[in-house]
């Protein structure tokens, strides 16, 4: 069976949801007998493709949406896979296009994957009925008895020096949500509890450079315990996770926070490090090797009894088979996906893309490559060779069709009048959208924009059923004002 | 003459070897002494052979003397930096290596040359070897080790004080700063280090030793004095019994002696680290700090202790709890105490959660110093009132509103929380838990177990993002007039940023129990502090801060000015609005782009305009495009409202355009309230930035903020998804039912009671940004509004 997982561009291969979720999973499913591969969404074409599973990771755009629909109707198995929580907060106008996103791409999906129970129910909220599996996050390769001679030297170091060094390590920041370094700011209290029992404690913070501005830096300097800071790098992650006693990881109750994998606790045991995760405790399903409160930490070093010690390797050995086993994970994964139905090859029904106020030429270029109509809408002023184009009259709406739609048109007997547009030439047919008169320009000023885009893209998806019979149609729109008012 | 031709590159003369020294010199560049080897200016190829030949022989003594100079220069400016730093001790110097002594060579001069190369400190304060031995990278490089310390180590934040073991003892950090390396040169005046005794080190069964709850803290005859002290100091952390405090004077050790010294000023360096400033009155002394530690039952804990110089000193605090009470105590170097100073409530300071409160109360706001202290001393007298009940509370009990909590904020944290229930008397309870796991974290998380109450009171129900002022946790009971009625009215809300140069901005709403303004939305946060009680009581002080809140986001992004929420609690309205529309002040192209707006509105259905102007005016066949027959003409504005028939009235300005189709009908809502004369959106302008666009604030309503204030309306991003009362909508745009809009010319105020509103859930564009010229129809003035004001720390 062959898996190829659709990835937004080539630099992501390296970001470190690629590389431990699919990086570490490859080799064990390719035991059970499954290829799992990357390929970026611009090289990718949904009516030639040669694989079983169609796994959608992270491309958030109406490429993703079109390549779905195309793949599930050539009967691939088509999912999403979810990571990071953009979809819950309904209320949140800045993440609307992420949750219009997902809510078309479940259209054409037959199951979904999800890194953690939490997000699984996001999954539920979108489409209760749709198959989906928790798939955890491979942990790294490590050895039991090098782990164990680790621990012990770490001990002993933090009881004979009496300095303890902690590390974080991560995305510091996020566009949308405070995370990262806020939540170090906001839980650093607790290390000062670690810092009054006499014992020296040092914070390493492994980040990302953006993170690292005048207002990241000031939190960190509110720090109650001396700090270093790092740029952040594989090599330097490794480095500081086998120098540090323990990691802190707080977590905040944001549903963006709450619906992380464990990684970063998985990441760390097998480094070596004590755990200390004040907050919501996310790493629940580990809860045996987490440290909640200071006061815990300090009282194991005291009598040399940590959570993660040699005696425990083996349940840590356990949790991780049971949480973060890449062959563990292969397994199920290969059983879930052979107990989805196969799907139908649907013939090759219309697909399309209306281009909203802000699209792109790879969105038109892609419809196109896949068979698909691109479609104008009122709103975009992108010179591209589009198959229909929608215009708004002070009477009515109209809308042009190249000849290439036209010989996809439902009723060839429609009344056509030939036009030239842009130095195209079209044939124009009367629609008839439910809207109020008035003109619809791209030019016209952004309220006018937000009062009718709405009804107007309701009523270009009505009239492209009325034109070409049932058809997919998403929309392309990446203009932040706009994206949050798609139907 | 001949050197001068020379020394022109285009010459053709044979140059004379000291001419071509001279030319040299003039090719060498400054800082590295090199010659510059482009020659190609020189077409006389023997010229520039000779020139070449000449330069091994002239510029390498010219460079050595140049880079002679720069050595001597950097060595004297060592030498100054080295005198003029505290931990430089030549006398120290001579004392200990009598081998220098005896020699006669300059302490200074000898450590920078020899002693630190033979392992000698400069001073008690700094260790030559331990600096090296942490600081592997600079013994690599052969540095000296306390140049490199004042010029580098001290602002790449490397201590001094790294060899010094650690201590068992809960000590600070740091006890005195070294001075910064000096970027101005002037002399500092240098003060002998008294030799002092450090507290553990006190003799106990001295007769004159003082010993509080078994901490040794010093000597002395003036002991009454002192255990009062303490017993202040415990009474404020809550494990004793009140003790009478005397606001003002209170019993601070303010006795001028002239050896104690002055606090100056104090702050908190990081959240554990509080850091105090000293001017010294002359003899030197010493400084202890105790704080009960609530985590250790209650115990008494020395927290800091410090030699304090004449002039400035700075000693570091290691907080047991960043919102106990702290008391210092000062002593002469042998341990006799010479007095004392409690600082109440350390979080009024800079930097600590309270502080923002104290901008609040600051006299006149502006142009006289903060007192924390004496501020801080007048709420402790009030807060040990209300614990010996003396006073009755305004406040029985604390509840966190948990809609839209993270978690994050300090009433979530340990020190908080711990500091109420047990200085304070009081805890916090959860309600509106979220039903799923991270509501029942958060409740979890917020509580104390078992929970405290006071006797009576209300109840001041907070946003998780808020924290209760120290004004409002110490305030007295009054009664409302009748003294049996509930009530259920918005407080005044602090709101700081994260940003501690920018200023605090108090927000003061009206009492009112308009659920539009104190009622959150479904997982949102409360917008305001609400205080509740259901038997008269209330707070005596109303218009004092009761929350503080730190805004994690201090402006709002384009897209949510334009819609600030996708979930609002509304739905489509059924009631029909009249538009009232002046058609001379319009530009056609908007007035259509308007029309067009209003006609998708939510529950539009029946909406009605009422052209104010001519029946030939072009503005009346727009409207009969859009609003077919539900159209009529009248030539003011009295007669088009008497004239129109719908339940509800709206008044459209000049580019006035709705753009959210939710807008008329959460308006609409909001005027079904009883109390409620009008209600209003935000405005907001869009403006076109190349291919994109920025959208600005144009008004919010008017109110009471001051004209520094006005510019941007930037304060509404503070409270963004807040409903807020206005003395008067916006001048352009408003809705309101029609039987209140007919007294409305008749009336310059609004009846008690009455409110206009003005809200942040949805938002209008105005498409022209024009210049107001105030509304065409009368609308009275409410009679309070929210006050909104700046403070400045």
């Amino acid at each position: 069976m062959k898996i190829v997982v659709l990835i937004p561009y080539d630099e992501y291969r390296r970001s470190a949801g690629a590389r431990i979720r699919y990086g570490r999973l490859a080799s064990a499913l390719k035991s059970c007998g499954f290829e799992l591969r990357l390929q970026t969404v611009g090289s990718f074409l949904p009516d030639r493709v040669d694989c079983d599973v169609l796994l959608i990771s992270k491309c958030h755009d109406a490429r993703s949406v079109i390549a779905a629909a195309v793949a599930s109707r050539r009967g691939i198995l088509v999912g999403v896979d979810l990571f990071d929580d953009y979809f819950s907060q309904v209320g949140d106008v800045r993440l609307a296009q992420y949750r219009w996103w997902l809510s078309e791409l479940l259209q054409s999906s037959s199951f979904a994957l999800s890194s953690t129970p939490k997000l699984e129910r996001v999954v539920g909220e979108y489409s209760s009925n749709l198959p989906t599996h928790v798939l955890n996050d491979p942990a790294p390769e490590f050895s039991p008895a090098h782990l164990s001679e680790v621990l012990l030297s770490k001990l002993q170091k933090v009881r004979q020096t009496k300095r303890m060094g902690l590390a974080w390590y991560g995305m510091g920041d996020n566009l949308h949500f405070s995370v990262g370094l806020s939540d170090v700011a906001a839980f650093g209290p607790s290390l000062a509890s670690l810092a009054r029992d006499g014992l020296d404690v040092q914070l390493t913070i492994l980040t990302n450079a953006r993170a690292l501005d005048a207002d990241g830096l000031s939190r960190l300097r509110s720090l109650p315990v001396p700090v270093c800071v790092k740029e952040w790098s594989e090599a330097a992650e490794q480095e500081v996770l086998a120098e540090s006693f323990a990691t802190f990881i707080p977590v905040s109750v944001q549903a963006f926070s709450a619906a992380k994998s464990l990684n970063r606790a998985i990441s760390a045991l097998t480094a070596g490090c004590q755990v200390f995760s004040p907050g919501y405790p996310l790493y629940r399903r580990l809860q045996s090797f987490i440290y909640e409160a200071p006061e815990l930490l300090l009282a194991d070093v005291a009598s040399e009894s940590m959570k993660l010690r040699p005696e425990t390797l083996p349940s840590l050995e356990q949790h991780i088979h049971e949480h973060a086993s890449s062959e563990t994970e292969a397994a199920r994964l290969t059983r879930f996906l052979r107990s989805l139905p196969t799907r139908p090859v649907d013939g090759r029904p219309t697909v399309a893309v209306i281009h909203g106020r802000e699209t792109t030429a790879e969105a038109h270029a892609f419809v196109r490559s896949a068979g698909g109509l691109s479609v104008a809408s009122p709103f975009c002023d992108a010179n591209l060779d589009f198959d229909v184009v929608f215009r708004s009259k002070r009477d009515g709406f109209s809308a042009l069709l190249s000849k290439r739609a036209r010989a996809c048109l439902r009723n060839t007997a429609q009344w056509q009048r030939r036009r030239r547009l842009k130095g195209r030439s079209y044939y124009e047919v009367p629609v008839s959208p439910a809207l109020p008169s008035g003109t619809i320009k791209p030019e016209m000023p952004l309220p006018m924009h937000v009062a009718t885009y709405r009804r107007v893209i309701e009523a270009m998806q009505a009239s492209m059923e009325e034109l070409f019979g049932p058809c997919q149609v998403t929309v392309s729109e990446h203009s932040p004002f706009l994206s949050p008012l798609l139907p | 003459m001949r050197e001068e031709v020379a020394s022109s590159p285009l010459s053709v003369v044979s140059p004379s070897p000291r001419s071509i020294a001279k030319s040299t010199s003039a090719l060498l560049r400054p800082d590295q002494g090199e010659i510059i080897r482009d020659m190609s200016l020189f077409h006389n190829q023997p010229i520039v052979s000779a020139f070449l030949a000449a330069c091994s022989i002239v510029v390498a003594p010219l460079h050595r003397i140049r880079a002679r100079r720069a050595h001597d220069k950097a060595v004297r400016h060592r030498i100054a930096l080295l005198r003029l730093s505290s931990l430089f001790d030549g006398d120290w110097y001579l004392d200990r290596y009598p081998d220098v002594s005896a020699s006669g060579a300059d302490p200074a001069v000898h450590f920078l040359k020899d002693g630190w190369r033979e392992g000698r400190d400069p001073g008690p304060h700094f260790s030559t070897t331990a600096y090296l031995v942490a600081n592997a990278d600079v013994a690599a490089t052969g540095a000296n080790p306390l140049i490199h310390f004042l010029e580098h180590g001290l602002s790449e934040g490397r201590s001094a004080l790294d060899h010094q073991p650690s201590s068992p003892l809960p000590l600070p950090p740091c006890e005195n700063f070294g001075e910064a390396a000096p970027c101005l040169g002037f002399k500092l005046q240098r003060q002998a280090r008294p030799s002092w005794r450090r507290a553990e080190q006190f003799d106990r069964t001295r007769a004159d030793a003082i010993l509080i709850r078994g901490e040794h803290v010093g000597y002395g005859e003036r002991s009454v004095r002192i255990v009062s002290q303490f017993e202040r100091l415990a009474a404020l952390s809550g494990l004793a019994a009140p003790v009478e405090v005397h606001a003002g004077v209170a019993d601070q050790e303010r006795d001028h002696s002239p050896v104690v010294p002055v606090l100056v000023d104090a702050w908190y360096a990081t959240t554990a680290i509080f850091r105090t400033r000293w001017l010294g009155q002359g003899s030197p002394s010493v400084l202890r700090a105790y704080q009960h530690d609530p985590s250790g039952r209650g115990a008494l804990c020395l927290v800091g202790e410090a030699a304090l110089e004449a002039g400035t000193s700075f000693a570091d605090v290691g907080l047991t709890n960043s919102y106990f009470p702290i008391l210092f105590v000062h002593s002469d170097p042998d341990g006799l105490i010479l007095g004392s100073r409690l600082i109440a409530f350390p979080s009024l300071s800079r930097g600590g959660t309270h502080y923002p409160e104290l901008l609040a109360a600051a006299p006149e706001r502006l142009g006289k110093p903060l007192d924390p202290l004496g501020y801080g001393d007048a709420l402790a007298a009030g807060l040990l009132g209300l614990r010996s009940g003396s006073m009755k509370p305004a406040i029985r009990r604390l509840a966190c509103h948990l809609g839209g909590a993270d978690g994050t904020s300090p009433l979530f944290q340990t020190d908080l929380k711990i500091w109420l229930r047990t200085a304070v008397g009081i805890s916090v309870v959860p309600r509106d838990v979220p039903d799923d796991d991270a509501g029942q974290h958060l409740a979890s998380k917020v509580q104390v177990q078992p929970a405290l109450e006071r006797p009576s009171g209300g109840e001041l129900i907070l946003a998780g993002d808020m924290v209760p002022t120290i004004q409002i946790l110490q305030s007295g009971a009054g009664m409302t007039k009748s003294g049996v009625e509930a009530l259920r009215s918005a407080m005044p809300l602090l709101v700081a940023r994260a940003d501690h140069s920018q200023p605090v901005t108090l927000f003061d709403a009206p009492p009112t129990d308009v659920a539009a303004v104190i009622e959150p939305l479904p997982d949102k946060a409360l917008p305001w502090p609400i205080y509740q009680s259901d038997c008269g009581i209330q707070v005596t002080d109303r218009g004092a801060p009761a929350a503080i809140r730190v805004a994690n986001c201090s402006h709002r992004r384009d897209p949510e000015r334009l819609v600030p929420s996708m979930v609002l609690n509304y739905a489509p309205r059924e009631q029909a609005i009249g538009w009232l529309i002046h058609s001379d002040e319009w530009n056609p192209d908007s007035l259509a782009q308007s029309l067009h707006a209003l006609g998708l509105q939510d529950g539009a259905w029946g909406d009605a305009i009422a052209i104010i102007g001519g029946a030939r005016d072009p503005a009346v066949e727009l409207c009969r495009d859009h609003f077919q027959g539900r159209v009529l003409v009248a030539n003011s504005a009295a007669a088009a409202a008497s004239a129109l028939a719908t339940p509800l009235m709206g008044y459209l300005g000049r580019g006035i355009l709705l753009h959210d189709r939710r807008c008329s009908s959460v308006l609409a809502k909001m005027v079904e309230e009883a109390g409620v004369a009008s209600a209003a959106c935000i405005i907001v302008h869009a403006g076109q930035r190349g291919r994109g666009w920025n959208v600005g604030l144009v008004d919010a309503g008017n109110l009471a903020v001051p004209p520094e204030e006005r510019s941007g309306a930037d304060w509404v991003d503070l409270i963004w998804g807040a409903t807020y009362p206005v003395n008067s909508p916006p001048e352009r745009f408003w809705v309101a039912r029609s039987e209140l809009v007919s007294q409305w010319p008749t009336a310059d105020y609004l009846p008690s009671g009455q409110v206009h509103l003005c809200t942040s859930l949805v938002t209008a564009s105005d498409l022209e940004l024009s210049v107001s010229h105030g509304s065409r129809v009368r609308v009275p003035t409410a009679a309070s509004s929210l006050q909104v004001t700046a403070l400045f720390g």
